[in-house]
């Protein structure tokens, strides 16, 4: 499990009270106060690594397309970033794209396409109403991603 | 308190409108109807916004007159058109982060939505689209249109005009100036 910047300053907080009450045993279970929006962030920021993991698979096999597939690399980087988790999500196990350009490109349509589904689901989970416009933002450029590739 | 977020988008919404119906009258005749079909787009989403308002008794606030960006060819119609959908993706957001259930998700759905409609102008998609309010040429990569690079009298496309100005802001915004609807 990935934690995020928000748990860990959660957590010293817990750290500090179990200080104030002046208890020094070492075999005390750590305080640990989850910030309830992280299954949320840990869910996209997975989701962002898939798309990475896509990406570099077809910027390997489509090397005339480079410069666009790297491009839209670069900013699910940035979407992976911007959820703030303190450890990188596992990395997404490589995948292979078969076909040929066309094919290649419309299986990139489709995961961006999906990814756009699955931020709008997500945003409706946070209870923190900035992530929530956040993840939405990041699924406005999936969207547009996914248009690009047309 | 979600009344003014729905509110902005609303007017943001009716500017889109005037503005798809403006440039309607100045693109080529092949891709006037793109124009209008994306003003369509807008008045039922402005329609859905006025609703909204209404639900939770706000009257929607009604601009009497928008400024358009002056639209000398095609290029400049799509990058005014793509900097209404942008400058719509922040009103949206706006919402999401003002809202819960319904509301949320369906403001979350405008947004991609535009985000398409300003890519289909030839928008360059960014990581974090909407926090960019102006939208020049630089950002649009080449033109999606149907009439291509052909001239037309009055109006050209960029490729015949390369002197597309690299700005003004291309958002059409309310003024309180004389009615032109």
């Amino acid at each position: 499990m990935t934690l995020s910047r928000r748990t860990f300053v959660a957590a010293g907080g817990g750290l500090l009270g179990v200080g104030l009450v002046g208890c020094s045993s070492s075999s005390l279970p750590l305080p640990f106060i989850s910030d309830p929006d992280d299954e949320v962030r840990e869910s996209v920021a997975a989701s962002e690594a898939e798309l990475i993991a896509a990406y570099d698979a077809a910027i390997e096999k489509l090397p005339a397309e480079s410069g666009r597939l790297s491009a839209i690399r670069e900013q699910h980087a940035e979407h992976l970033a911007a959820m703030e988790l303190q450890d990188s999500p596992a990395a997404a196990p490589a995948i292979e794209l078969s076909g040929n350009p066309t094919t290649v490109l419309a299986t990139l349509r489709k995961l961006e396409t999906k990814a756009a589904r699955a931020r709008v689901k997500s945003c409706a989970k946070c209870d923190d109403g900035d992530l929530a416009a956040l993840i939405a933002q990041i699924g406005t450029s999936e969207a547009a991603h996914a248009q690009w590739l047309r | 308190m979600v009344a003014e977020q729905w509110a902005d988008v609303a007017v943001g919404e009716q500017a889109a409108v005037y503005g798809y119906s403006v440039m309607a009258a100045k693109v080529p005749a092949a891709d006037k109807q793109r124009m209008l079909d994306a003003m369509e787009v807008h008045q039922r989403a402005r329609d859905l916004a006025r609703k909204k308002l209404a639900r939770i008794d706000e009257a929607p606030s009604t601009p009497v007159a928008f400024d358009v960006p002056a639209i000398s060819d095609l290029r400049s119609a799509e990058v005014v058109a793509a900097g209404m959908e942008i400058r719509l993706i922040d009103q949206y957001l706006a919402v999401v982060a003002a809202a819960e259930g319904a509301d949320r998700v369906s403001a979350a759905e405008e947004a991609q939505a535009c985000a398409r409609r300003a890519r289909n102008w030839g928008w360059r998609p960014v990581a974090f689209p909407g926090s960019q309010v102006e939208v020049t040429s630089a950002d649009l990569t080449p033109s999606n249109s149907v009439a291509g690079t052909t001239s037309t009298p009055g109006v050209t496309s960029s490729q015949a005009a390369p002197g597309v100005p690299e700005g003004p802001p291309a958002s059409v915004s309310p003024h309180d100036g004389a009615a032109v609807e």
